[in-house]
């Protein structure tokens, strides 16, 4: 146990984290990398300002824990702070991977899957397959002045496949992906023929969009859940109102915000990418509704938004390796089943679009979606592919246009990406929903 | 047995400033230790942060190589060299203090947005090792950002302002920030759909750096295969890598593999002509074609493809020389974008200004750029400045013509 200094708050967080990185192409191991790192890092708090410290050297962790003191003007009063007095005391081991931990199955077992799943990718017009699989096993110790003692594991194994095709001129760029708990699971559950088709299909039949304009939308549930997460969830991350009395009252809960059917939910106990028992702070996962029923309902806390705010912290205080600070972070997002069938969202649509995959997405007030596989749908049915750069929309507006959410929730992460905020990328999260439609969305 | 040791040690102090305060400082010191060793035609690769016993490194990446991964024996290092650029750019025992001066003038200065964000002054030394040979880089740089939220706005932020270099000039950054956020205040003229000249970060070039991997350009897939040693873009369009400590903060002179380009720079398109791919020397000797000088090193991993210090190289000193006095569209900060599997980018502008006369003449609404990247680099690529409105750091703008769809009334 450590020694902390008197009239300081203090907290020290350890993960010993095992990855793996191995790259496929061409029948070849073009990267691998195998690791293991026992990193630390510490915070010190006086009540007016943080001091932060991240080492590679665990036995360094207390000399340095008195060298942040020596920064911090210790307070008689710390532990009355409304920061010290909200922090959660937890004591408790979750250990679920231990028994069925990556660390334990051979490099060589790993390699020899991703050359098997890169070669079942056969098609006259692969141009360039390549395979990635990654995995991680971390145990996470936490330790803080006010008491909290908290250890538990976390782990994920998972491969990601991006192919390139090419007919001539034409081109056409998809990825599969593919996140388990352990490896077993993803091995026995990753199949990509479906996938080679589907490119197949972009690359012979893909149209130009005609006339780029506003069109009825449906989205897959990947694709809801990327949008979930960069239209709303961001905004609900609560760091964002510190010191900001305007953005506080405008973001009261209770406020209509979209359509009466979105739902949008936050949890830290879902399994998979975002799975978080307890945060880089010690408090315990939650699930969080940020939107019910198109009201707000709740929003995304570290102890020092939760203190500011006078609300509880949610589990959400998270940082991408000990490198780092716990900021205020998702971890599975994902927009809540509803009752539609998902042919029904079909029904109806003159001319329209289906985004079934995505590169990426991005959201301030306007939110960027940019499609990798799309069809036009008309007369109520899917059609052709078609190439669209991006779909955007302002977030609320779009929000309020949601009039369709389907029955089918799926919930997916990566196992080599994840969020990026400021400085942290990747973060490990998850994201999903199930299929929506959206009455207006600009397609470009 | 050849072998290869690269060795990154950084000195890393971050301030970070919430709602006009210093809120936090980070100390982050580290070093991370990369072992590669080549065997008949294998490489066999180990890491480790913080200390490490070398010969224990070596003897993981030896058996690395176990794993069979094809890699070719790297070019002997015939000569050491060292290039110290270092510098303290600002004493560590005053760092807190000039943070809480410069926040407090920031929003002295613009009392109607909250202001907050982050400064990074690293210290860093790269090094590679081969025989008794070694390259060894040392440098320093500064980074920072400042997020600008109106008092009374919804959004999460309205504008940021970003600035890196090997000078943290305060008074600059003040300057700086007044003139965007003053410009952010004032609104511009409404405009429509239609031919706009824009004014952008090179980051736009983005999209294009898949197409420059030569798995893809060999494979038929990329966007520009079949183009290498042709002209492709226009003569005032020249795109390379600056590895030059002493022109650009926080380069390296050597790649990650130990190769030096010539005036250390590694050109992939010059005067319009395209005249590298993206390759690390596994790539270029499998490819068969030449290696560009470029490759990263990441930690405890293989060389990988890398365009660290991508630069668009400056064809006139200012943009109003490029734009002989036409009004522009300065594009601040965007959301996403992307590019087709044709060419067609589309990048939604989140915050733009009118640009006339060398100062930002008023906020414009939110619109998206539509421009296909051939045309962008080629026939309406009208050059890129050296500088632009800000007084500081290093960045540079590229001004290109495009249409503006989209526009939000």
């Amino acid at each position: 146990m450590y020694k902390f200094s008197k009239g300081l708050y203090s907290d020290v967080r350890i993960e010993d984290r095992y990855t793996v990185q191995i790259a496929v192409s061409e029948g070849e191991v073009r990267q691998c990398r195998e690791l293991r790192e026992k990193k630390a890092f510490l915070r010190v708090y006086d009540g007016k300002k943080w001091y932060y410290a991240s080492t590679d050297d665990v036995h360094r962790v207390q000399d340095m824990l008195e060298e942040l003191a020596g920064y911090a003007a210790p307070e008689d009063g710390i532990d009355d702070d409304p920061v010290v007095k909200t922090f959660e005391v937890n004591k408790d081991e979750v250990m679920r991977f231990a028994g069925n931990c990556v660390a334990d199955i051979p490099l060589e077992k790993k390699t020899e899957f991703l050359k098997k799943t890169a070669g079942e990718v056969k098609s006259d017009y692969a141009k360039v397959v390549n395979a990635g699989y990654a995995d991680r096993y971390s145990v996470y110790e936490f330790c803080s002045s006010k008491g909290a003692d908290i250890k538990y594991d976390f782990q994920t194994s998972g491969a990601v496949v991006s192919v390139q095709f090419a007919n001539g001129e034409e081109k056409a760029d998809n990825y599969y992906v593919k996140n388990c708990t352990t490896f077993d699971e993803l091995v026995n559950t990753v199949c990509t023929e479906e996938f080679v088709r589907e490119t197949e299909d972009v690359l012979l039949r893909s149209k130009k969009l005609e006339k780029p304009g506003s069109y009825p939308v449906v989205l897959s549930p990947s694709v809801t859940g990327v949008f979930a997460h960069e239209s709303f969830g961001h905004k609900s991350e609560a760091d964002f109102m510190l010191g900001d009395e305007a953005m506080a009252k405008e973001w009261q809960i209770g406020k209509k915000v979209g359509s009466e059917k979105l739902s949008i939910v936050d949890s830290g106990l879902t399994d998979g990418g975002g799975y978080v028992p307890y945060d880089d702070e010690g408090t315990k996962a939650t699930r969080t509704y940020l939107i019910k029923n198109g009201v707000l309902t709740g929003r995304l806390h570290s102890v020092e938004t939760a203190a500011y705010l006078g609300e509880k912290p949610t589990g959400n205080a998270r940082a991408i390796d000990c490198g780092f600070e716990p900021i205020v972070r998702m971890t599975s997002t994902f927009v809540e089943g509803g009752t539609d069938k998902v042919e029904d969202l079909f029904k109806g649509i003159k001319h329209g679009y289906y985004i079934k995959n995505c590169k990426h997405g991005s959201g301030m007030s306007t939110f960027t979606i940019a499609p990798l596989v799309s069809y036009e749908i008309i007369d109520g049915k899917i059609g052709d592919p078609v190439r669209i750069a991006v779909i955007t929309g302002n977030v609320f507006e779009t929000l309020s246009l949601i009039d369709g959410v389907a029955d089918d929730e799926e919930i997916e992460s990566s196992p080599t990406g994840g969020c990026g905020k400021m400085e942290q990328y990747p973060l490990s999260v998850a994201t999903g929903g199930p299929h929506v439609r959206v009455s207006a969305m600009n397609v470009q | 047995m050849e072998k290869q040791t690269y060795i990154r040690k950084t000195i890393e102090r971050t301030l970070t400033y919430t709602a006009g305060k210093l809120a936090s400082l980070r100390i982050k010191d580290g070093v991370q230790t990369t072992v590669r060793v080549y065997d008949n035609g294998y490489i066999g690769v180990a890491g480790k942060s913080g200390d490490v016993d070398i010969s224990e490194l070596e003897e993981k990446a030896v058996k690395a190589l176990g794993g069979k991964t094809p890699y070719v024996a790297p070019e002997k290092i015939k000569e050491s060299k060292k290039i110290d650029t270092g510098k303290e750019i600002i004493k560590k025992s005053e760092l807190m203090r000039e943070g809480e001066k410069l926040i407090r003038g920031l929003s002295e200065d613009n009392p109607d947005f909250i202001i907050s964000g982050k400064t990074v002054i690293c210290d860093r030394t790269i090094s590679l090792s081969g025989g008794d040979k070694k390259y060894e880089c040392t440098g320093s740089d500064v980074s920072a950002y400042f997020v600008l939220k109106e008092r009374d706005s919804a959004s999460i932020m309205d504008e940021i302002y970003e600035v890196s270099g090997d000078a943290f000039e305060a008074e600059k950054i003040r300057a700086d920030v007044k003139t965007l956020a003053a410009a952010y205040k004032k609104a511009a003229d409404m405009f429509e759909e239609g031919d706009i000249i824009v004014i952008a970060d090179p980051s736009v070039c983005q999209y294009l750096v898949k197409d420059f991997v030569a798995q893809s350009y060999v494979g038929g897939s990329s966007l520009l295969a079949g183009k290498l040693g042709k002209k492709v873009f226009s003569d005032k369009f020249t795109m390379y890598c600056d590895q030059d400590p002493h022109s650009s903060a926080g380069a390296v002179f050597f790649d990650g593999e130990g190769v030096i380009n010539e005036g250390y720079k590694a050109y992939f398109v010059k005067d319009g002509v395209m005249k590298n791919l993206l390759t690390t020397r596994q790539s270029a000797a499998k490819y068969k074609v030449g290696n560009c000088g470029t490759a990263a090193a990441p930690f405890a991993a293989l060389p990988a493809e890398g365009m660290s210090g991508l630069r668009i190289a400056a064809t006139q000193d200012s943009v109003s020389d490029i734009l002989k006095g036409e009004k522009a569209v300065f594009v601040s900060m965007t959301s996403g974008g992307d590019m087709t599997a044709t060419g067609d980018v589309a990048l939604p502008v989140q915050t733009a200004y009118v640009y006339e006369n060398g100062r930002l003449a008023g906020r414009l609404p939110e619109f998206t750029i539509s421009v296909n990247v051939f045309d962008m680099l080629g026939k309406d690529f009208l050059g890129a400045s050296d500088k632009c409105v800000w007084t500081t750091g290093e960045r540079n703008y590229i001004v290109f013509s495009a249409k503006a769809v989209n526009v939000r009334k």
